[in-house]
């Protein structure tokens, strides 16, 4: 449980990051396109996630998280 | 926490004081490989304004044939990390061919730099049958052909310097032809592509040619991510995007004369291995195996760059005799004591021992590199001297070469005759500073110097030198114009125009070209757009002996008029009572404009020069 919690944090830190926004302001489950979320900052993203937790993301299994919940959720599947 | 370990907290901070990040903020935006930190810092210095003293500014467009994507931010990090204040803009996507043939890189304006951001795709075939090698290899000539074509064209519209690169052939490709004989058939076109997109700079001198393939073969990174590819016509990583970036800031900052021109070194474990002291003579390691070889390559390396030009300083603590012994005689030394043009060898902190050297050299700490392997003497420089770029000579010594070479701290546009004399000028420079201490008064002591001043129009072997000093010149730099040699090539070659560069000899040596003149002429009067001059000859009466020299010339050509221009700038206030010191009257401000213009009668010309200078006249046409 508290591993999902740091993962969580690291998540939500580079989304906030690459948004420019403070993660405080960023809900786990909040819709990240609200956010000002593109296919540019999206892609900015996904490459630091997986550098980050050393994975590998299938672009359209990428595409369909919405939040930062779904995004740990599949950096957790590795 | 200091501001490198948190660059970000620093940008942001730099941003919202409306100030260039300080010096440790900028250097390790320059050093670091991680492009997440580039992107951010790109983002956050998007905003960045600042006030009071103004740094260099630069221009840049950037044109690609695939999406832009985080390239503008990543070379924003590094323009910024490099002390320029960068305007960046990027053409719409798709509109590379239109923006090419049109010549126009901006909406508003010529920039100073083109980035082009090349992509496989442009040179291959949509579709392409792997069997037949020879068609793929007509279409990459042709599609080289064509961007040729565009290029030549569009350079009649700019004056802007143009950075192209080459582009590593995508692995999908290769591999996609399994005859191993057709595969190296067009590995060998793409080597001829490459080989003629680096042809270009030889081809126009408004283009630079980086070679972004033999980065991407010795960096530890990916050249492209094929999702991101695919997904957003994105054909390089990020970690290639900073490569590219990084190259195309060496550039920028060779061009804005940003480029340091002393290395100082230490000795004991950076020059040789071992501590002088403890070994001996005969004990320091250099030359033979690993890894006294590791120390001969890396002194190898500091004379190649002397041999360019670069200035040497020994910065070290030891006795200084056992040094000279050393130096002198040891069989595996190369860089022998005339290498260095000033050494420093006592037991003073080596930031103070920096300083002087800079004094005796009359060069400013801001052109300084700092080679050393003590994290003490590292820390000591990088506190008291920030603006000093600091290299470590710690670890293994097999790595000390890369060290010093990768960050491209003493790159230029191009090499001129005055660069290759220059550790030899400044070694007579630094002996002029013990010789001026020895007379009553400034005037005995510039009759002693015996001074040549000859004023020439700039020639084909000259103009790299003239625009060199366009660009690095601060100081004595009347009116801020910085003609670069597209520019003075175009003045020299006009009937309406002169370029000349001033050169100076006295008893100790040859400095070479150190200034030049841009003047319009018309049949009344002789209008200097611009003078620069090196401010190593300043205080010595050379500039007006150049100006008299300019004079004299207009009234042979029989202009009753010379007309001078000042414009302050935060840098120039040396030069602000130039023109009224040498007789001109002050005209009316023209306009609204912030420049001052001086006239003097043409006639009087001959008076201008100071008794202590011979003027050696050469009456030379603009092409001799």
């Amino acid at each position: 449980m508290s591993e999902t919690g740091s993962i969580e944090e690291s998540v939500r830190e580079i989304i906030a990051d690459v948004l420019g926004a403070d993660p405080a302001d960023i809900p786990a489950d909040q819709a990240l396109a609200a956010l000002g979320w593109d296919s540019m900052n999206s892609m900015e993203a996904l490459v630091r996630l997986e550098k980050q937790f050393s994975v590998d993301l299938d672009l359209r299994s990428f595409h369909a998280a919405y939040t930062v919940t779904d995004m740990v959720a599949l950096v957790e599947k590795f | 926490m200091s501001e490198s370990d948190n660059p970000a907290a620093a940008l942001r901070a730099a941003v919202r004081e409306r100030r260039m990040p300080g010096h440790p903020t900028r250097r390790a935006l320059l050093e670091s490989g991680d492009p997440a930190l580039a992107r951010q810092a790109g983002r956050i210095l998007k905003d960045l304004a600042v006030d009071g003293e103004r740094p260099r500014e630069v221009d840049v467009a950037v044109l690609a044939t695939c999406t832009v994507g985080p390239f503008e931010p990543l070379l924003r990090a590094q323009l910024v990390g490099a002390g320029l204040l960068p305007t960046l803009r990027s053409a719409d996507y798709g509109t590379f061919g239109m923006t090419l043939a049109t010549g126009s890189f901006t909406r508003d304006g010529d920039p100073g730099l083109v980035a082009v951001l090349l992509d496989a795709g442009y040179f291959l075939p949509g579709d392409f049958g792997a069997a037949e090698p020879d068609v793929l290899a007509k279409y990459v000539d042709a599609r080289l052909e064509e961007l040729r074509g565009l290029l030549a064209g569009a350079l009649k519209h700019t004056a802007a310097t143009v950075v192209v690169h080459t582009v590593p052939l995508p692995a999908q490709v290769r591999n996609g032809i399994i005859s191993v004989r057709a595969r190296a058939q067009v590995a060998r076109s793409w080597y001829r592509l490459n080989a003629g997109l680096l042809a270009l700079a030889e081809e126009h001198d408004q283009v630079v040619a980086v070679d972004l393939v033999g980065e991407l073969a010795e960096a530890p990174v990916q050249a492209c991510d094929v999702r991101l590819h695919r997904y957003g016509d994105l054909p390089y990583s990020d970690d290639a995007l900073l490569l590219l970036a990084r190259l195309v800031r060496r550039v920028a900052q060779a061009r804005a004369g940003l480029s340091r021109k002393v290395l100082a070194l230490d000795l004991d474990n950076t020059l040789w291995g071992g501590v002088l002291g403890e070994a001996g003579p005969q004990g320091v390691q250099v030359g033979g195996l690993y890894p006294g070889n590791c120390y001969t390559e890396l002194q190898r390396t500091v004379a190649g760059l002397r041999e360019q030009g670069v200035v040497l300083v020994l910065a070290s603590k030891n006795d200084r005799d056992q040094v000279e012994k050393v130096l002198t005689e040891h069989p595996d030394v190369l860089l022998r004591p005339e290498a260095f043009s000033v050494r420093m060898v006592d037991w003073s902190a080596k930031a103070g021992n920096l300083r002087r050297a800079a004094e005796a050299l009359s060069l400013s700490t801001e052109s300084f590199v700092f080679m050393d392997d003590s994290d003490f003497e590292r820390a000591q420089v990088g506190d008291e001297l920030p603006e000093v770029a600091v290299v470590s000579a710690a670890g293994d010594p097999a790595h000390l070469v890369d060290s010093l070479l990768r960050h491209g701290w003493f790159d230029v546009m191009a090499l001129t005759d005055t660069d290759r004399k220059r550790p030899e000028l400044y070694r007579n420079r630094a002996l002029r500073g013990d010789f001026s201490s020895g007379f009553d008064s400034s005037e005995d002591f510039l009759r002693a110097l015996d001074l040549k001043v000859e004023v020439t129009p700039a020639t084909e072997y000259t103009i790299g030198r003239i625009a060199q000093l366009a660009a690095r010149t601060n100081q004595f730099n009347l009116t801020g114009i910085r003609y670069d040699e597209a520019a003075t090539r175009r003045m020299s070659e006009d009937a309406g125009h002169l370029v000349l560069s001033v050169s100076v000899a006295d008893r100790f040596g040859d400095e070479g070209i150190v200034g030049a003149l841009w003047v319009e002429r018309t049949d009344e009067v002789w209008r200097v757009l611009n003078l620069v001059l090196s401010c190593r000859v300043l205080s010595r009466g050379v500039e007006r002996a150049a100006v008299g020299r300019l004079a004299d010339l207009a009234a042979r050509a029989g202009a009753r008029s010379v007309e001078g221009h000042y414009r302050p700038s935060d840098r120039n206030g040396v030069a602000a009572d130039f023109w009224t010191g040498a007789g001109f009257t002050p005209a009316a401000f023209p306009q609204e404009t912030e420049t001052q213009v001086f006239t003097l009668d043409a006639a009087t010309a001959k008076e201008i020069a100071p008794e202590w200078i011979a003027l050696n006249e050469r009456n030379g046409s603009p092409h001799e």
